[in-house]
């Protein structure tokens, strides 16, 4: 657990903040991130787990979302939540972005 | 180098003598004026207030000598704490004991001496306030009986400056407490926000975060995002990295 934040650490921005949301589950807060520059910066997060050396073939799955007027914590959960569960069925290791209530792109890695 | 007496109480006597923290402390107008009421009502070219700690007659306050401390074993006033009682000597050259000691023998050659004990709230003789001539004489009762009043004075000034010592330790203590309960307060808000495994945000962190990054989207519009990140297959990462990283939750 101390070995993936340590990892979250490194590729973090200074402003981002990272949270343990349970017990195998990271939430990372993206301040002044757009819904152009969140890709990159969730596929920065996922690579860099993939690629560590001290979790030897560990990976993880992100699901991610840019805030909307109208949004509050809830409806952002739900979002980012319904792109981790996308991830998951894309066969991990991957990082979908929904946009609305449906997934909307879809970006795999393996 | 002449011995001389000690109290009966003289280890409680200096423990008493130091709680007051005057020793060679600096003079203060309120002891010198003391000192000079006491010379001119006994009509005497000197006077002292002092204390007396394990080797030396220290003054307070001094009128018409100069030194800071003489030798407990050249000064009358070592004589002076062992009674409750003023001690006067119209004429030393004429005592048995004082004609021998220091300070009439050598200078300032004290040849008459008035000194009352002043002795605090507990029965310590701390010190004298004394009058010293230099040639024989004697005083009337009403003069011994106002260096009495003025050696209550000197209590009641020493008494005060302990006072005041107390109050200064409780308060800088009560700031102490103040400042370390602020520090464990800060410390407790901010250990409530963080995951103790980790040190990331926990839960309650995380709300507030988002709850926060919430509201200034309101007023500003700069937008941000939200990841979550689930680490894949996490029963094998557990199997592992061992129990201790993995089942903690």
């Amino acid at each position: 657990m101390t070995d993936i934040v340590s990892i979250f650490q490194k590729v973090a921005r200074n402003t981002d903040l990272i949270a343990r949301y349970g017990g195998e589950e990271f939430v990372i807060i993206l301040p002044d991130t757009d819904a152009h520059l969140a890709p990159k910066i969730a596929e920065r997060y996922r690579d860099l787990v993939s690629v560590d050396e001290s979790i030897n073939n560990t990976t993880v799955s992100i699901g991610f979302t840019t805030v909307k007027t109208g949004d509050d914590a809830d409806k952002l959960f739900q979002r980012a939540d319904k792109g981790l569960y996308q991830a998951k069925q894309d066969g991990r290791n991957c990082v979908v972005e929904v946009c609305d209530f449906l997934p909307t792109a879809c970006i795999f890695h393996r | 180098m002449t011995l001389y007496p000690e109290p009966r109480n003289e280890v409680a006597r200096l423990a008493a003598v130091k709680s007051y923290k005057l020793l060679d402390s600096l003079p203060e107008r309120e002891y010198n004026d003391i000192a000079k009421i006491a010379a001119i009502i006994c009509d005497v070219p000197i006077s002292t207030i002092a204390l007396l700690d394990e080797s030396r007659k220290w003054h307070k306050a001094k009128y018409g000598i100069d030194k800071d401390s003489v030798p407990r074993s050249v000064a009358i006033c070592s004589y002076t704490i062992l009674d409750e009682t003023p001690l006067v000597v119209p004429d030393t050259k004429k005592h048995e004991i004082f004609c021998d000691i220091g300070m009439v023998t050598d200078p300032p050659h004290v040849r008459a001496y008035a000194g009352i004990p002043l002795i605090d709230d507990n029965g310590y003789a701390l010190g004298t306030l004394c009058v010293i001539d230099l040639v024989p004489r004697n005083w009337a009762s009403s003069q011994i009986e106002t260096l009495c009043a003025l050696g209550r004075q000197i209590i009641a000034l020493f008494n005060l400056r302990k006072a005041y010592l107390l109050l200064e330790a409780q308060r800088q203590e009560l700031e102490f407490l103040n400042y370390q309960a602020r520090q464990e307060n800060s410390k407790l808000k901010e250990l409530s926000k963080l995951d103790e495994l980790t040190g990331a945000l926990n839960r309650r962190g995380l709300n507030l975060g988002i709850e926060w990054m919430l509201e200034k989207f309101k007023e500003n519009p700069v937008p941000f995002s939200l990841l979550i990140i689930d680490i894949d297959h996490f029963k094998q990462f557990n199997d592992t990295f061992g129990h201790l990283e993995g089942t903690e939750y």
